[in-house]
């Protein structure tokens, strides 16, 4: 089994989501390398790209998931969502329309995803500045008002599409790392991030692998 | 053959062709449900995985800082010890040293003797074989050769076992020998230093304290990072079935399977027009939904059909066993029945009885969160259309999917709790 493919610490699963025709998969192509020769997507409905990135010494790899979002593969719209720990949720910043799905994404995104979801909004096609229909404020004020973070893309000459997916991945990456430590720690620690060992007579069995 | 590669061409250069890019996706045929079925299990076992590893790798994090806080702290204080009885523990370090010698050859010396028991109670049994295997020959009027050679067999491995256990007590003897020599030794050395060896007496303890802490430490580390290699092998077991998957629905398609495709799809669109409004992002409006052109291609003849009717009944049979067997080693599974006990797994028995014909119905009303109606009707209606008479198959495939996710549900559930122990374990361990 993959040897080298094993090389990693973390695995974050992030759902690339949005209308179709905003560059969605251009922009996995841009940042990742496929993770299958077949075209995926059109047959069981996703697509999976990787890509390791290193986050504080740590290797994380990212594993994203490229969703047709089509009608016919809703029966497994749960599977998609479930354990994703990010969201880009991308648009056409020269469609208008695609802008104004946005808020009903975030909607399917509450409905199926784990509520502490990091999710970015990425307005994509900034290239075309002269067709620009959505205004880089007004995303931007959107973004903050439903505390998600945000930035403008072109896959096409790759402005940004880097610091996109390294921004996210970094952010998932504190939330990850941090939430565990602070609620387990508490819960089983003794409620201090140090823990001092006590000279106990003796020290207990270990319960790890359940046989 | 010829066949199957220009069909196959077809598809790619539909597949290819950037201005029907926006219609590929629509283009093909629903999945069937046993495709669904078997996308949605491994996808899930993607997400168990990934969710695991992750956590692991937290509780892996936090097991190597204690180990180095542990590390850190025990070498403070027993560095403070060693300054206050500096001599005394040089003095005394030897004594020690064999103390801790002795220990482990008590240990191999217990082991030896286990081995020995072990071989002797095998030899009897085996013995007996023997002289059970002569009794019925004696017993026989003319000796066939395969009965001499069962003789022969049960001799030589009378033999094997008497080696082995000549071995073990050998290996016991030195052992005993070599810890009475020990023994004598630390008596004279305890005779010689009594006072430095008394005096260190804290030091050595509060070290041998601090090594089998580390060690405990240590072991969890170890057994935590194979749990994750073997995450992460389940990890790329499922990705490499959906590629699998994958691989086959193209296969399929460009074989020609696509005539049970062609009616439901119809009814597909139009249960996906009739809930686009209510569904969230889907479709896009600009985006046009127009039946693909290749599949005008596909004119199958009455004679065709029934080969492909029976090729597609067969594989599903095969399908349905091969999952049936499958799912019960299948990662999830063993997790989940792992985690649960044995009191759930019976309780998994206990709802699988054989099912038949109308009973299907129950298995709708099972299926995952996030299905939606529109589409598995279709899906079902496509099946049972090209699939009549077998609808206990499909049945249980159904039944084996809602199953499966009621069981990764469990499982979520339960790697939950597997894990909160043994954060208490890493923790505990300095308490």
């Amino acid at each position: 089994m993959g040897s080298r493919d094993d090389e990693y610490d973390y695995l974050f699963k992030v759902v690339l989501i949005g209308d179709s025709g905003v560059g969605k998969s251009n922009l996995l192509s841009r940042f990742t390398r496929n993770e299958f020769n077949l075209e995926s997507k059109s047959t069981i409905g996703v697509e999976f790209a990787t890509r390791s990135i290193s986050v504080e010494g740590k290797t994380v790899k990212a594993q994203i998931w490229d969703t047709a979002g089509q009608e016919r593969y809703r029966a497994i719209t749960s599977a998609y969502y479930r354990g994703a720990v990010g969201a880009l949720l991308v648009y056409d910043i020269a469609k208008h329309v695609t802008y104004e799905n946005v808020e009903r994404w975030l909607k399917e995104l509450r409905d199926h995803a784990d509520q502490n979801i990091v999710i970015m909004l990425v307005g994509n096609k900034s290239d075309l500045r002269h067709l620009r229909a959505v205004p880089t404020d007004e995303a931007k004020i959107y973004a903050e008002r439903n505390q998600l973070s945000f930035i403008e893309t072109s896959a096409l000459d790759s402005t940004n599409v880097e610091a996109a997916f390294t921004n996210i991945l970094t952010e998932i990456y504190k939330s990850v790392s941090n939430k565990h430590v602070g609620t387990d720690r508490q819960g089983y620690g003794g409620g201090s991030g140090t823990i001092i060992p006590s000279p106990a007579s003796d020290p207990p069995k270990k319960q790890c692998c359940i046989p | 053959m010829d066949e199957t590669a220009t069909s196959s061409e077809v598809t790619e250069t539909f597949v290819s062709d950037p201005t029907t890019r926006q219609f590929e996706e629509d283009g093909h045929p629903p999945l069937e449900t046993r495709h669904l079925n078997m996308i949605h299990e491994e996808l899930e076992k993607l997400n168990i995985s990934t969710d695991v590893i992750n956590k692991m790798e937290v509780q892996l994090d936090l097991a190597r800082a204690d180990f180095r806080e542990t590390q850190v702290q025990w070498s403070e204080k027993l560095k403070e010890l060693s300054k206050q009885y500096s001599s005394q523990i040089a003095k005394a370090r030897p004594f020690y040293e064999l103390k801790i010698k002795e220990r482990s050859l008590r240990e191999e010396s217990q082991k030896a003797a286990e081995r020995f028991e072990r071989a002797t109670s095998i030899l009897g049994i085996a013995k007996q074989q023997v002289s059970l295997t002569q009794e019925s020959l004696s017993r026989q009027t003319s000796v066939l050769p395969e009965c001499l050679e069962v003789l022969n067999h049960h001799i030589q491995r009378v033999r094997e076992v008497e080696e082995e256990r000549t071995a073990a007590e050998s290996l016991h003897a030195s052992k005993a020998h070599a810890m009475l020599h020990l023994a004598e030794k630390i008596r004279a050395m305890e005779k010689d230093n009594r006072y430095a060896i008394k005096k260190s007496r804290l030091y050595f303890e509060k070290r041998l304290e601090f090594t089998k802490i580390l060690e405990a430490q240590k072991a969890t580390i170890l057994c935590l990072e194979a749990e994750v290699r073997q995450k992460k092998n389940d990890y790329t077991t499922s990705l490499r079935n959906l590629e699998r998957i994958s691989e086959r629905i193209h296969e399929e398609r460009s074989t020609g399977s696509l005539e049970s495709a062609v009616s439901s799809d119809q009814e597909d669109q139009k249960s996906d027009f009739k809930s686009s409004e209510s569904l969230p992002g889907n479709p896009p409006p600009y985006a046009p939904t127009a039946p693909p052109p290749y599949e005008d291609k596909y004119i199958i003849d009455k004679d065709d059909d029934s080969i492909v009717l029976n090729m597609i009944k067969t594989e599903q049979e095969e399908e349905g066993e091969k999952r049936n067997s499958r799912s019960l080693g299948s990662g999830v599974i063993l997790l989940a029945q792992q985690l649960i006990g044995n009191g759930n797994s019976t309780e998994k028995h206990n709802i699988t009885p054989p099912r038949h014909g109308e009973e299907a119905d129950i298995s709708y009303h099972t299926r995952p969160v996030g299905l939606s109606d529109g589409s598995d009707n279709s899906e079902v209606s496509s099946l049972a259309s090209f699939n009549i008479g077998d609808d206990d198959t499909v049945s249980k495939m159904l039944m084996s999917h809602s199953e499966l996710i009621k069981d990764i549900e469990l499982a979520t559930d339960r790697v939950g709790h597997i894990l909160k122990p043994n954060i208490k374990s890493v923790s505990n361990a300095h308490e």
